[in-house]
């Protein structure tokens, strides 16, 4: 299967910003994946797989991050976590194709 | 934010003996209270929201570490401790493994920026391997302190 690579932006809803749940939330997600899934900040990278490099980021709320997804289940991959961030972590409903499709770089 | 600006120095403890979660955090909000920073008629309370933020999911990130935490009125400014945990302690983590690292934090309830900010910080040093190295092989609150001022001051390789 092809490697692709998808990069979108997503924005921190959670007023409290990107605590440890949130960051948990997004690693356990990234974690069913097989394509490496970045979270970026100018500045700082972070494994997303990692709860612990998701936390220095140290994204308050409406912080935009750069989500880049590489690997075969990358579209798949790069969809559930914008969701995810789109929700707020699943406390906020999703309309509809509110967040345009990713299209692979 | 430094480590030192909001780890208490007097409340570091470098051998905790905890079998559980529950004994662990108990012992670290002990230490906390001795220090002088929570009230004592606070420390039952600080500890029964801890452990209630564990239910939501464990504070347990993975490598060897976890961050338990609540926010309190009992505290005006961020505060923390430290505890070393020889044997380890279960505490649920995602990765299964137990935890050797304990950050504790508590944090006014009106501040959810500094609380991050704590986080970064810990987690920064943290994902240094040598800094979890030489936390682990530190025997005393000195030899702690010391590492962490050598942390903010980015002379650990």
């Amino acid at each position: 299967m092809e490697t692709q690579v998808y990069r979108q932006t997503v924005t921190v809803k959670a007023p409290q910003g990107l605590h440890i749940r949130p960051c948990t939330m997004v690693a356990q997600q990234a974690m069913k994946f097989q394509s490496r899934v970045r979270l970026s900040k100018p500045g700082t990278q972070a494994d997303a797989k990692s709860i612990l490099e998701l936390m220095t980021l140290g994204a308050v709320h409406g912080t935009e991050l750069v989500l880049e997804v590489e690997g075969t289940d990358a579209a798949e991959a790069v969809q559930h976590l914008a969701v995810l961030f789109e929700s707020d972590f699943g406390t906020a409903p999703v309309a509809p194709q509110s967040s345009p499709a990713a299209a692979p770089v | 934010m430094k480590l030192c600006d909001f780890v208490v120095a007097d409340a570091i403890v470098p051998d905790l003996q905890a079998g559980t979660k529950e004994q662990a955090i108990r012992a670290m909000v002990a230490s906390l209270k001795a220090a002088g920073s929570v009230k004592a008629e606070d420390e039952d309370g600080i500890v029964s929201a801890i452990l209630k933020r564990e239910e939501l999911g464990s504070t347990g990130i993975g490598n060897g570490v976890a961050v338990p935490h609540t926010k309190h009125a009992s505290v005006d400014k961020l505060v923390a401790t430290v505890a070393l945990a020889r044997e380890g302690v279960d505490f649920a983590s995602l990765d299964g493994e137990p935890v050797f690292i304990l950050f504790l934090l508590v944090s006014p309830p009106d501040r959810p920026g500094d609380h991050l900010r704590g986080l970064e910080n810990i987690s920064r040093h943290l994902r240094n391997q040598s800094f979890c190295k030489f936390l682990r092989q530190s025997k005393t609150k000195a030899a702690v302190i010391d590492l962490l001022r050598e942390a903010d001051n980015n002379e650990i390789p």
